[in-house]
């Protein structure tokens, strides 16, 4: 980030912990794509995710105080969007859901993707994406975030680390479990990993 | 390098995050063990499936639906708020009172028994006339002020 977005940040925060609501503003439309991704990917449910983004920069908002700046507005955003769906992954343990059924594929504008009018590629590649949902859903909680920090937002270790409070050595272990898992996960739900 | 020992490291070494003598080692028992090989590409091919996972817009009308659920929650803060000032304020004086309350009585406990002290020497030093009129005084219903005035008056 260049440093000139930095100062523009500080200035921002700044100017929301004076009460200027413009400047909140600003920043929840600079942020909220990026966190609503992140969190998307992370819990697999538009409805939640769009909850769950709400929390965040609510908490955001009351923690401004707290703020000191040693990092930056987006990685103090990320590391409370990664923290609260940890816990929200946690209490959905607890309380296991639905079916896949319930899992759906979106397209650019919103619609749901359909059947009807898919191609057999589009088809094939939403039967594998709904397997891999399937398996993430089993990952515990950890291993679940550490992976999809690392193969969807493409964090290296030190930034999965940073981003859940722990150690390196605690990601690459992380990281190995839940691709053991998900890989006799897989061979489980979907044809084509039988056997792999 | 065993295979059970490059598996461990496989995961790493897909990643890019295994370095130096570490990935030289790998790399070296990948060229001779198919095994591994295989193992690797099934690391691959997870990699590969992240691909299919859709990605989903955000909601509409964010920053607006957020500002509700802001005032909303901030509407209900200031009755728990007034609840729980009240209830500190009444537990403040509850305990002011007892504070007083146990001073009063201890001061009152602690005079009253200056005063038996005094009567008691006086018993002590007194005539044995003097000390059975008051010892009988003392111990009838006549209050320690009325004792403490006769025996005041006497010395």
């Amino acid at each position: 980030m260049s440093s000139n977005a930095v100062s523009e940040d500080a200035e921002l925060v700044r100017r929301c912990r004076e009460g200027d609501p413009e400047a909140f503003r600003t920043l929840v439309a600079r942020y909220h794509p990026r966190i609503f991704n992140l969190i998307y990917s992370l819990v697999r449910d538009r409805d939640e995710a769009d909850d769950l983004a709400q929390e965040v920069f609510i908490k955001a908002f009351r923690s401004l105080s707290g703020f000191k700046g040693q990092a930056q507005v987006y990685t103090w955003l990320y590391r409370i969007a990664v923290n609260r769906c940890l816990d929200w992954l946690k209490s959905r343990r607890r309380h296991p859901e639905t079916s896949l059924d319930r899992v759906e594929v979106y397209r650019a504008d919103g619609a749901v993707l359909r059947g009807s009018g898919a191609t057999d590629a589009e088809m094939e590649q939403r039967e594998l994406g709904r397997a891999l949902e399937g398996a993430l859903r089993e990952l515990p909680p950890d291993y679940r975030v550490a992976l999809t920090l690392r193969e969807v937002d493409g964090l290296s270790y030190e930034e999965v680390a940073d981003a859940m409070g722990c150690s390196v050595g605690t990601v690459k272990s992380r990281l190995f479990r839940a691709r053991a898992q998900l890989q006799g996960l897989l061979a489980d739900i979907h044809e084509d990993w039988k056997g792999a | 390098m065993r295979c059970r020992t490059c598996r461990k490291e496989l995961s790493c070494y897909v990643d890019d995050e295994l370095f130096g003598l570490g990935r030289r080692t790998v790399e070296a028992h990948l060229a001779s063990c198919a095994g591994c090989r295989a193992e690797m590409e099934r690391l691959r091919a997870i990699r590969g499936a992240f691909a299919s996972l859709s990605d989903a817009p955000p909601k509409p009308l964010f920053y607006e639906r957020l500002m509700s659920r802001m005032e909303a929650e901030e509407a209900h803060v200031p009755a728990r708020e007034g609840w729980w000032t009240f209830g500190r304020l009444a537990a403040a004086a509850v305990l002011l009172i007892a504070v007083f309350g146990l001073s009063f009585y201890w001061v009152d406990r602690h005079f009253e028994a200056q005063m038996n002290g005094i009567v008691a020497r006086y018993l002590e030093q007194s005539s044995e006339e003097d000390a059975t009129e008051v010892a009988a005084l003392y111990r009838s219903d006549v209050s320690l002020d009325a004792v403490l005035k006769m025996v005041i008056q006497r010395k």
